[in-house]
Order: structure tokens, then sequence, then C-alpha cells
């Protein structure tokens, strides 16, 4: 359990880094307290969360009003000028959480380098409009659109932002950034609790924000700060349809173990499932050498991409044999391809791991002696390794495969990969192309929720559903206006007799039960 | 020469018939002086590595790996030690399949008694295998299974049981300073047990009754049957991989799981037969081996009906194993304390080690003397100092049995003493309390990413089926 001592006598003179709050427009630093993760080398201070909890919601839904009277493109200009100042090479706040990120993040210096480069982008004019536009709709966002059905009668439609809490995961910067971003075009207000394990990428954001523009409505609807997951005192005094409508949690039952007890109607939930993703190659594809490599290469790219943290990375690559007689030694050519490309992979994609997980560690050293059952290729000095399955079935330890660990899988048909997928399959990587035709239509009933072509696991556009939902269209409060046309109307005086009640008839539920004719 | 022969001889009895080398005493066990037990230890890890880096394929094959040709230091066996894994390290489709023979096969490369004219060829079932391979060979293969629907399957040979099993009696009636008693030695004790294996019916039953069955008191609410137990672990994986309609166990298994359904409901029945037959043992001298949850719980519904049990005499609870994902308040034994008058006993220890390591009057796990601990970076695995004191994931080299590889790295972190005395007085290598799964004491608490892991499934479903 995380432990919270006071700490405000020692803060002066201690080393620990201190993660400011950011409360509508506000940095915060009063009233520290430590946090210590069990088993974790981060220890943190921070505001107590239980006095800055009554600041955390918002006063009162209509001050959402602000966000709503700003024009599309001043979001936008505020956004990407947010952007430029988050350049990793001018802003101290950024080169502040990656410092920080350095020691306590799973990932390696390279690849956190990278993943800070890249931040600004998410800011880019273009981009945001376009997700926005492709997620939403610009015409929902921006004012009231009229849809016409069939007898007639139209509809006003509006999507209205709403006031969320966002329980963001600790792998990298980029899922802080996403939740300002997404909640700045949908003109929502966004508290964000921040993980254990990555309280900081959202404080340094929200520190340039409150410095830039500490009276725009964009930075007085963002709020940023730690408590630890399951707090009672802090979250039941959030977590009210009076004080919040939207709870978006990623990371699974981790997150929203704490949450479900306060969902009731009027508090949504928005959960992001932890997922799994594969791969599935054709072997009648890489009958040459140069289509083997360049699965191996795509194949590389997928399992490496940030060192499979992410859910997307490819774990598992089922190979469909069509009971190929010579599969094995095929597969184990392209698990040295894969090995080789993977080492060969530029450091801001993959490195070697910062540290290799010990469990896995000790089942991929059994299965180094069961030459019947598997080949393993690579791994010797935990830089990761491909485990060629010689029997049609990945390993059974295939949800602790991490830190580049790729299992290769025969299978003789497409329709046996399929039944290996389940409700916690993400993505799947698919090579060749027309492989698709055969997983397409049939897949998703598994579970598989994202095909993309080998070697782009890694490159979410956030321009379209994910997890297989909609969440940015959740994130807003859909709000419609029926426009009817005056119609003549027939009074109970006028109507005489000919409310004869026939139960023969549907009546209307409105006033056109009453119209004359 | 002779000197070195007859320290060669000395060693082979040591680690062979420990019982015997030491008179059955447990005192005696624990009080052989450091220099002495390096001395023996090293004599006889130097033998077993000579001998079975030829008869196990599995060690031959490491010694390979790893240009491992002799022992000359403890430590030198380290590269040499089995990941615990190693005994699950077949594809668990060969049990979805039935295939014994591949299985056979597997399990023949991890032991020196030869499998190869095992008949499995009738084997439709996990049980009917372990029992063909103990019909047919010296094997009384264990198994466990695990919280993900894999099963490990560890061999250990009926005498080294029977040894086991003696080994067990004398450390647990027997108490560190005193001599052994001949009621210690040679009376029948009843014996209670919860954890109901095949081991404690078939092995420690008869040590500590002497072949009295009416002596025996098994807790009959418990699954037994290995197929069974899996057909469980299946189903749980299943349901917490979202496919609960995809059990991949063999027809004829799932056929059974009316089985494990009418078990639930006969359960508490069955319990309240036990406790009322177990009530009664308050004159009589009575081993009890127990998780502490199941203990915890019989004495917790015990106090709250106003009920005392008192012991007979030399009665000792033993209380091993971990709490099996129930959640056991932090007091339990002062719970349990209350509750009778008997002698607790608690204890680490695992399938793969020929003794229970117990705790003593100070408080700490002792080794004894024919296991060999090391204390490894818990992260990287790398070894630590083999002095002082040092917290590592624990991994050792048993040096008694001949069934198996003797050295094993565990799942656990502990801190080990590795010389400094035991306030208990005991001369042997101690253990701290504390002791954890690497997984758990490794893992953060709050920590949130998106990448799914078995452990978020299992807890996942717990949580949503307890509302």
């Amino acid at each position: 359990m995380g432990n919270k001592t006071s700490a405000e006598a020692s803060v002066r003179s201690s080393a620990l880094p201190v993660v400011p709050a950011i409360i509508r427009g506000q940095i915060v630093t009063d009233n520290l307290v430590q946090f210590t993760g069990r088993g974790d080398s981060l220890t943190f201070l921070t505001p107590d969360p239980a006095v800055l909890v009554k600041d955390l919601p918002l006063a009162s839904p209509s001050h959402l009003r602000d966000l709503h009277d700003l024009e599309f493109e001043e979001i936008l200009d505020y956004l990407e000028e947010l952007g430029n100042l988050l350049d990793i090479d001018k802003s101290p706040y950024m080169q502040w959480a990656r410092e920080l990120t350095y020691s306590t993040s799973h990932l390696t210096k390279p690849l956190i380098d990278n993943a800070f480069r890249k931040v600004p982008q998410f800011f880019r004019r273009e981009r945001v409009r376009e997700m926005a536009e492709k997620t939403v709709g610009l015409k929902y966002l921006n004012g009231w659109t009229d849809i016409t059905l069939a007898n007639g009668s139209v509809v006003g439609v509006r999507a209205f932002g709403a006031r969320g809490v966002h329980i963001i995961p600790g792998n990298g910067p980029s899922p802080a950034v996403k939740s300002i971003i997404q909640s700045a075009f949908t003109r929502s207000d966004c508290i964000i609790k921040t993980p254990s394990n990555g309280p900081f990428m959202a404080a340094a954001v929200g520190q340039v924000m409150c410095e830039f523009a500490p009276e725009h409505p964009v930075t007085k609807h963002l709020a940023v700060c730690y408590w630890r997951g399951g707090d009672v005192d802090v979250e039941q005094r959030i977590y009210q349809p009076h004080k919040v409508e939207k709870i978006v949690a990623y990371g699974g039952f981790a997150s929203v173990k704490h949450v479900t007890r306060y969902i009731q109607p009027g508090l949504e939930l928005i959960s992001l499932d932890p997922k799994n993703s594969a791969s599935v190659l054709d072997l009648a594809a890489l009958s040459d050498e140069s289509s083997m490599r360049e699965a191996a290469l795509r194949l590389a790219v997928d399992m490496g991409v940030s060192n499979q943290q992410p859910c997307s990375s490819a774990r598992v690559a089922y190979v469909v044999t069509h009971k190929d007689p010579h599969a094995e030694a095929l597969m184990t050519r392209l698990a040295r391809f894969t090995y080789e490309e993977l080492i060969g992979l530029p450091s801001g994609l993959s490195t070697t791991p910062k540290s290799y997980d010990g469990e896995l560690r000790s089942h991929v050293q059994s299965l180094r002696l069961q030459e019947d059952f598997y080949t393993v290729v690579g791994g010797e000095a935990d830089e990761g390794c491909v485990i060629v399955s010689h029997l049609p079935d990945p390993v059974d330890f295939k949800h602790l495969l991490a830190d580049r660990t790729l299992n290769l899988v025969p299978a003789d048909s497409v329709a046996d990969v399929i039944l290996n997928f389940d409700s916690y399959t993400q993505t799947v990587g698919v090579f060749p192309e027309s492989l698709k035709d055969q997983l397409l239509d049939i897949a998703p009933f598994y579970g598989v929720q994202r095909f993309v072509s080998l070697g782009y696991s890694g490159e979410h556009t956030g321009c379209t559903p994910h997890d297989g939902l909609e969440m940015e269209r959740r994130m807003c409060k859909w709000v419609i206006n029926q426009k009817i046309e005056p119609v003549p109307l027939a009074y109970a005086a006028s109507r005489d007799g000919a409310a004869s009640d026939s139960t023969a008839e549907v009546v209307p539920s409105s006033l056109r039960a009453v119209h004359a004719h | 020469m002779t000197a070195e022969r007859g320290k060669a001889k000395t060693a082979e009895l040591f680690m062979t018939d420990p019982l015997n080398y030491f008179d059955r005493s447990y005192t005696k066990m624990h009080s052989l002086s450091p220099s002495d037990r390096s001395d023996l230890q090293l004599h006889a890890l130097s033998a077993r590595f000579a001998v079975q880096v030829h008869d196990i394929a599995m060690v031959g094959r490491l010694a390979d790996r790893q240009g491992i040709t002799s022992v000359e230091r403890p430590e030198d066996i380290v590269p040499m030690l089995f990941e615990h894994t190693m005994y699950k390290s077949y594809p668990m489709a060969l049990l979805e399949r039935l295939d014994f023979a591949r299985l056979t096969t597997w399990l023949g490369k991890l032991t020196p008694v030869d499998v190869g004219n095992v008949n499995v060829d009738r084997c439709g079932s996990i049980q009917q295998w372990l029992g063909s391979l103990a019909a047919d060979t010296d094997l009384d293969v264990g198994s466990s299974s695990g919280t993900t629907g894999t099963m490990s399957f560890f061999p250990w040979s009926k005498q080294e049981h029977v040894a086991k099993a003696e080994l067990a009696r004398v450390a647990r009636l027997q108490e560190f300073g005193k001599e052994p008693t001949q009621d210690q030695l040679t009376k029948p004790y009843h014996f209670v047990a919860s954890n109901v294996g095949k081991y404690s019916r078939n092995y420690f039953a008869q040590a500590y009754t002497l072949g009295h069955s009416e002596m025996m008191h098994m807790r009959a609410a418990r699954v037994q049957d290995v197929d069974l137990l899996w057909l469980a672990a299946r189903l749980r994986a299943a349901a917490a991989s979202g496919n609960a309609d995809r059990v991949s166990v063999p027809d004829s298994l799932l056929s059974r799981r009316s089985e494990l359904e009418a078990f639930g409901v006969q359960s508490a029945e069955l319990d309240a037969v036990w406790l009322q037959e177990i009530e009664s043992l308050s004159d009589v001298s009575t081993v009890w081996t127990i998780f502490p949850y199941d203990l915890y719980q019989i004495a917790s519904a015990g106090l709250s009906k106003g009920d005392f049990w008192k012991s007979g005499p030399g009665s000792v609870m033993v209380v091993t194993g971990g709490s099996k994902g129930r959640a056991l308040p932090k007091d339990w034994l002062d719970t349990v304390k209350r509750f009778t008058d008997y002698r607790v006993v608690t204890g680490y220890g695992m399938t793969e080690a020929s003794a229970v390591f117990l705790n003593c009057s100070a408080g700490r796990y002792h080794i004894p003397p024919w296991v060999i601990p090391f204390s490894l970076n818990p992260i990287t695995s790398e070894l630590q100092p083999r002095h002082g004191v040092q917290r590592g994931r624990f991994a050792f080299f048993d040096l008694m049995p001949v069934s198996h590889w003797g050295g094993l790295m565990s799942g656990d972190e502990v801190e080990i003493d590795f010389d400094g005395l035991c306030d208990c007085g005991a001369t042997s290598q101690h253990i701290a309390p504390d002791v954890v799964r690497l997984s758990e004491a490794r893992g953060g608490d709050d920590k949130i990413t998106c990448a799914a892991t078995p452990e978020a499934h299992a807890q996942a479903m717990a949580f949503l089926t307890a509302y």
C-alpha cells in the first residue's frame, strides 16, 4: 500500500522531488505530504489531496460556459502555443519531468527522450482539428447541427463538454497530453488523477499552462492531483454526479476497482481495459529471403516498439503454415531474422530493456532447455528474445511476455489462429496485407479491436475509435433540440364525437395526437 | 587418502540418510558446527553433481550450456540451479490433449529414474498417468496446480517420501534443545490434516500414526482429485480471459464439472463432521498440519461459540503455506492461541524441498544442514554474498534427493542469516519470518499501465464475482 506521511518539516532539506498540484490556473505546493509506492523506487512529495479535494471539482456545471464561448480557432491557438512551449529543449518543466522519468520509468533514456521530443507534435493545429473532426465532428462540437428525419421533422444535435476525471496510466508522457487535448476540443472540464508510477508529466504541462495563460478558460478547466487510488476520503468527495459526469479510466481493473462503487446514474465510467496484441503472418508469403527479411523487420518493429511496454505491442505472432512440412525450420529462420532486426532497431524506437522481468526470465530459462518443444533465439543477456513454439500453442506464460520477448506460434490455418484471440486482444498486425481478408469480418467476434499492417502497431492516429469504443464522443454530453413546425390543432370542443378512443389505432405520444386534419 | 575416503563416506551418509546420521534428533540436526557443515555440504554437493550431471538429462544439458564440469566451491553450483518454472516447462497443450507419452518423455529428462517402460497407452487422465508412473517405477510424482491453470509435476521417489515423512516427524514432534523422548520416537500420534494431498494420506499419516488408520483425521471437504483440481484452475483461467465457453481441457474431464459443483455443496456438511471428530482429540497426542487460513477460520468460529480446544500430551499444530489469496488478519496467530493451548509451530516449505523449515523459539525458520541456501539478487538473479544477513531471492541445493536435481531457484524473497548464531541456540542457518512472493515484493501500488497481466484478470474476476 502507498504510504502518506506528513513531510512539512523535512521538505526543505529533502532531496525528494516535489510534484505540484495544478488547480485551475494555480500551481499548488502547500501542505506537502510524502507518497511511497510499495516495492517502488519512486518517493515524492505532493500537496495533501485531502486538503485539496474541495477545490478539485468545478464548483458548478454552469462554469463550463466560458469554454463554450470560445471559438474553436481560439482553442487551437491556445493548444498550438502550448505545444511550442513544451519543446523539450526550451521548457525547464519538461526537462524536470523527463529527468524524473529517467529514474522511475521502466523505459530507457533514448526511448524517454524520444517520447518527450514528440510532445509538441500532438498539439499541432491541423492535428487537433483533424482529431476533433474525425472523432466527434466539428459541426457537433462547435454548434447545433440539424438532422432531418423521414417524417420531415428536424432535430438539432450538439456535443457539449462535460466534467470528467481522467485516471491516466504511467506509461510515458502521452496519456496526460491526450487527456488535456481531448478535454480542450470537447470543451470539457478535466481533472487528471496521476498514477504513482508517472505523476510528473501532467504536472509539468499544467505548470506551463498556468504560467503562459493562467486566466485562459482551458487553463481554468484543468486540475492535476495525485491521490492514492482507493483513498475514500478523497474519492467520495469527487465521484458524485453533482461534481463530475464522466470518469475515464485507463488500466482496467487496477484503476476501476476503486471507482465502481461510485458509479450510478449520472456518473458514467469510460473504461479502457488493459489489452494485449498479436501478429498474424502467412508462411506462404515468406518463401524467399527478401520477403522473410521484410516480415522479420516488420515483426521486430511491432514487438520492439517502446520496448514492448504498450498494449498494442506484439507479444505472440501466429504463423499460418498450411501444414508445410518445413514450417519448424522456416519459423526458426524467421525467428533468427526477427532477432537480428530487433537488435538493430533505432534507439528511439527500441533498446535493450532497462531490466528484464524476473518471472519471465525464469520461464524463458526453463524453456531454453526444452528443445523438444521450443527454440529460443537470443535473450542470453536480457536483451530480448524470440521463442519458437514447435507445437501449435503459445507459451503458457503468454500474458507475461514483455521486455522484448516474442513467441512465434505455428497454426495450420487462419481459423486456428482466430481461436487464440480473446476479449483481451487489442491490435493484430497482419502480413501480407491480403491476409486481412480472412480476418477482418470474423476476428472482431473473438475480441480483436484494431487491425494494422504489420509494423504499424505503434502508429495511433488519435482520429479513430479506440479500444472498441468512441471515447471522445462519450466524453461529451449529447443534447438535442427537436424542432416541429406549427400544425393546426384540434381542441377538445372541436373534436366532438371524434374522440372515439378506438383501440384499433395507434395514438402518437405528442401533440400530433390532436392535430386537425 | 584414507581420511579423504572416510570423509566421503560420512558425507554419503549425511546426504542420503540424514535421519540416521543425526540419530533421529532434531537438536543434533541443528547443532552441527559451521565448519563441519561446510565440509559435509561441499563433499556431498560435488558428489551429487558428478553423478547427476550424467544421470539427469536436463542437468547434463544445462551443464553443457553453462560449461560446468565440476563443483569445487558451493557457489559453483549457482549457474546449475533450475528455475522453479522447470517443473511446468512442458507445453500445457500436452495435458489438454492427454499426450502422456510426450509428458513422460519430458518428465524422464528431469529424473534419473528410467520412465521409458511406463505404459501410458490406457491413461485417460492425469490421475491415471501418475498412477502408471507409480506402478511401473520407484517414483511417486507430485503435482500442483497454479492460478493460471498451469500444473507442475515434481518427481520424488517413494523411498524419499518415506524418509521425508520420518524427518518431518522428528522435526515436528521434537523441540530444539531437548532430547527426543521415547514417545516422540516410537509412539503413534493422531494426525489431523486439512491439506490432504496423497503425500499426507500415504506417507505422513504412516509416519505419525504408524499404520493406525483410525488415528487419521483428514479433512474430506477438500478436492483431492488432481484432475478436478486442474479443471477448477482451467475454469477459473478461462473465465478470467473472457472465454468461459472455451475451456481447453479434454471432454472427458469437462464432463466431470458437476462433481466440482457437488463438492462445493457438500463441503460445509463434511467439515462439520470433521470438526466434530477432531474436537474430541483433547487428551490424546495429536499432530496437525494445516494452512493458516483454515486454522484461523476454525479458531475464530470456535472462539465465537466460546469454545477452547485443549491439547493432549506432546501435541503440536504445524502451520505451513501462504494465505492462498484469502485475507488473513495480521494477528491471526493470537486468535489461534486464544482458542487452544496446542504448541503452534509455523513453517516455510515447498514441494521441491525435503524438509519444511520450522520456526524456532526466536521466531526464525531454520534450514536443515543438508539444504545449502543461496541468496540471489531479486532482479538479476545473480549470486549475493554467502555471509552475513542477505535479503534476496531464495535458492537452494537440497542434498538429500536422488530422484531429481536438488538445485532450485524459488519464487520467494527472503532474508537469510548465513552465519549469525540464532538466539534459540541452534547453529543452523536461518530465515526471517517475513517471506514474500517475488512478484508481490516487486509489484507497485497504484501503478497503472495499459498492458494486461494475468494477475489483473484474476483479481478482476475475484472482485467482480464477490459482488
